[in-house]
């Protein structure tokens, strides 16, 4: 059986909402294990609707969420699915459930059952792939923004999950939390999780196997994020703002500087000016 | 017409043995059409700093004034606004114009005089009353009902407004929105805006100050604070990426003429500085 997250045709209508504006449709794009998808969009474009459809939270319309072939629709699998999708979210304050770390990160494999031995390695291998070994006992009311957003992804890590869904999961951290965060991301992903990354931020999209535009509910692009980046009205009409150094490379390649126009970062520009 | 901070810092549980710091040493002034940028990173003391110029804490030592009057809790209320981070959240009422009513209703205004009040509010924030001042404030996008919450603060007429984190979690659309808000606001108030992110406030900022730990790192022009890069790094923060490349083209020994934030202005500075042969 495939080992993938897959969104096929997906249509979802909010209840009470006007049937011809759709939250979502025919949505179709997939998520593989070891891969990082960006779903990109401005607020009110499906975003979250999407993420939510990930794990069975929502059910679609019409189409199919399957998650490793299963369907999310199937009432008897949803445990698994729920272990198989972890899920994170913008806000870390709405995430945090206990009074000290390790046991708001134990919190989802107690669920599970395990024996405190092994409960034990999935808190320690949890905390230390998200760089809080040692805040163990802290309260999590006396950690960073940033430190609380990683809790919330050790907590989801901790169920061993196949996939992650971050819905918008550095917007509310300042840059030093939002490194950190993107850098743990990468981490998960090259340890072969599947990674759906939901965000309103193209720079965020740099690095990414896929990129996925919505606007208001349809997908108006998918593809590579580097071919994304070319195509500016799209951008604009989506809402959506080009990095500062992606416009720079733009203006630069304009003005006839010998750069490649794909270049999207500061030292990526330093380095093609002065190479 | 000032609000003027002479020496101001700030000390949590002070006269205990937990006391701990927060912030020392601060002074700045701002005028009405003035915008004034405080950056720094988590902890670096920012939003006690905004607390304070809002009467909620009192300093530790050095004094807040208004026109050389001493502030105190009871001259801040009316005279300053303070959006908070998240402001939205707070919204409560079942309609956009009733929410924006709160405050004016509380400071006393004249019950026939608050509909105007609050619609003019609305206009400031580029929402019009027409389409909006019906509907309830739980159905509308992240930017919008950050503008409605903004909309709040500034129908209480205040002549100082300060903003915690004004864009944080919006998309771009409504970080633009945010943005042209403040522009106008500064126009009758003096404005204090509290960021991590250096980017976006910065090109139309007149003053900044960058902290750290609850020191002042840097204090003064924009534009000298745009021209040294090494006051960021100092501060724990993040240069914009334009001005980085700017100054990587001046590390390598290229006249910049021009330190913008804007990436059109920044590559005519480098074709300008013969960043490369055409």
């Amino acid at each position: 059986m495939a080992r993938v997250l897959s969104y096929q045709n997906i249509t979802y209508h909010y209840h009470g909402a006007s049937v011809d504006v759709p939250a979502l449709g025919d949505v179709s794009f997939a998520v593989a294990p070891g891969s990082r998808v960006v779903v990109l969009g401005a607020n009110g474009s499906g975003k979250s609707t999407l993420a939510r459809l990930a794990n069975g939270l929502l059910l679609a319309d019409g189409g199919e969420v399957t998650v490793d072939g299963v369907s999310t629709a199937d009432e008897s699998r949803t445990h698994d699915i729920r272990r198989s999708v972890g899920m994170v979210f913008q806000r870390p304050d709405d995430q945090i459930v206990a009074t000290t770390v390790e046991e708001d990160v134990a919190f989802g494999p107690e669920n599970l059952g395990l024996a405190r031995a092994e409960l034990r390695v999935r808190v320690d291998e949890s905390l230390a792939a998200v760089g809080l070994t040692g805040l163990e006992q802290r309260e999590p009311h006396l950690l960073s923004g940033g430190q609380k957003q990683r809790l919330a992804i050790a907590g989801a890590v901790a169920m061993r999950p196949a996939y992650l869904v971050l819905d918008e999961p550095t917007s509310m951290l300042d840059p030093r939390g939002r490194d950190d965060v993107l850098a743990i991301i990468e981490q998960l992903r090259a340890g072969g999780r599947g990674v759906l990354h939901i965000t309103h931020d193209l720079a965020e999209a740099v690095g990414a196997d896929t990129a996925v535009v919505l606007d208001r509910g349809r997908v108006v692009f998918h593809g590579s994020p580097s071919a994304l980046f070319a195509e500016t009205d799209l951008l604009a009409r989506c809402g959506l703002e080009l990095p500062s150094a992606a416009r720079l490379a733009s203006a630069l390649v304009a003005l006839g500087a010998p750069i490649d126009a794909e270049t999207f970062t500061v030292s990526s520009l330093l380095e093609a000016l002065w190479h | 017409m000032a609000l003027t901070a002479a020496g101001i810092g700030y000390e949590y549980s002070a006269g205990t043995e937990f006391r701990q710091r927060a912030l020392a040493d601060v002074s700045f002034s701002v005028e009405p059409g003035q915008l004034v940028l405080v950056i720094g990173s988590t902890g670096s003391g920012k939003s006690t700093l905004l607390r304070m110029l809002a009467g909620l804490l009192e300093p530790s030592d050095g004094t807040l004034a208004i026109d050389e009057t001493p502030l105190v809790p009871a001259s801040a209320r009316g005279a300053i606004g303070l959006v908070f981070q998240d402001a939205e959240s707070q919204l409560f009422a079942e309609t956009v114009l009733d929410d924006v009513s709160f405050g004016p209703r509380n400071l006393g205004v004249d019950a026939d005089a608050i509909p105007d009040v609050a619609r003019d509010a609305l206009l400031a924030v580029g929402l019009d009353p027409v389409c909006y001042e019906a509907r309830s404030p739980f159905g509308l996008s992240g930017g919008e009902a950050r503008r409605v919450a903004i909309a709040g603060v500034l129908a209480m007429g205040p002549r100082y407004l300060l903003l915690d984190e004004p864009t944080a979690g919006l998309d771009a659309m409504g970080r633009r929105a945010v943005r042209e808000v403040v522009s106008r606001a500064r126009r009758d108030a003096g404005v204090v805006v509290v960021s991590h992110s250096a980017e976006e406030f910065l090109g139309e900022a007149d003053t900044v100050i960058m902290l750290s730990g609850g020191h002042v790192v840097f204090c003064g022009p924009a534009r000298e604070a745009m021209d040294d890069l090494s006051l960021f790094e100092r501060a724990g923060l993040e240069a914009p990426d334009v001005l980085q490349v700017l100054q990587g083209a001046r590390d390598r020994g290229l006249a910049i003429d021009e330190f913008t934030l804007d990436p059109e202005a920044a590559a005519a500075a480098l074709r300008r500085a013969g960043a490369w042969s055409s």
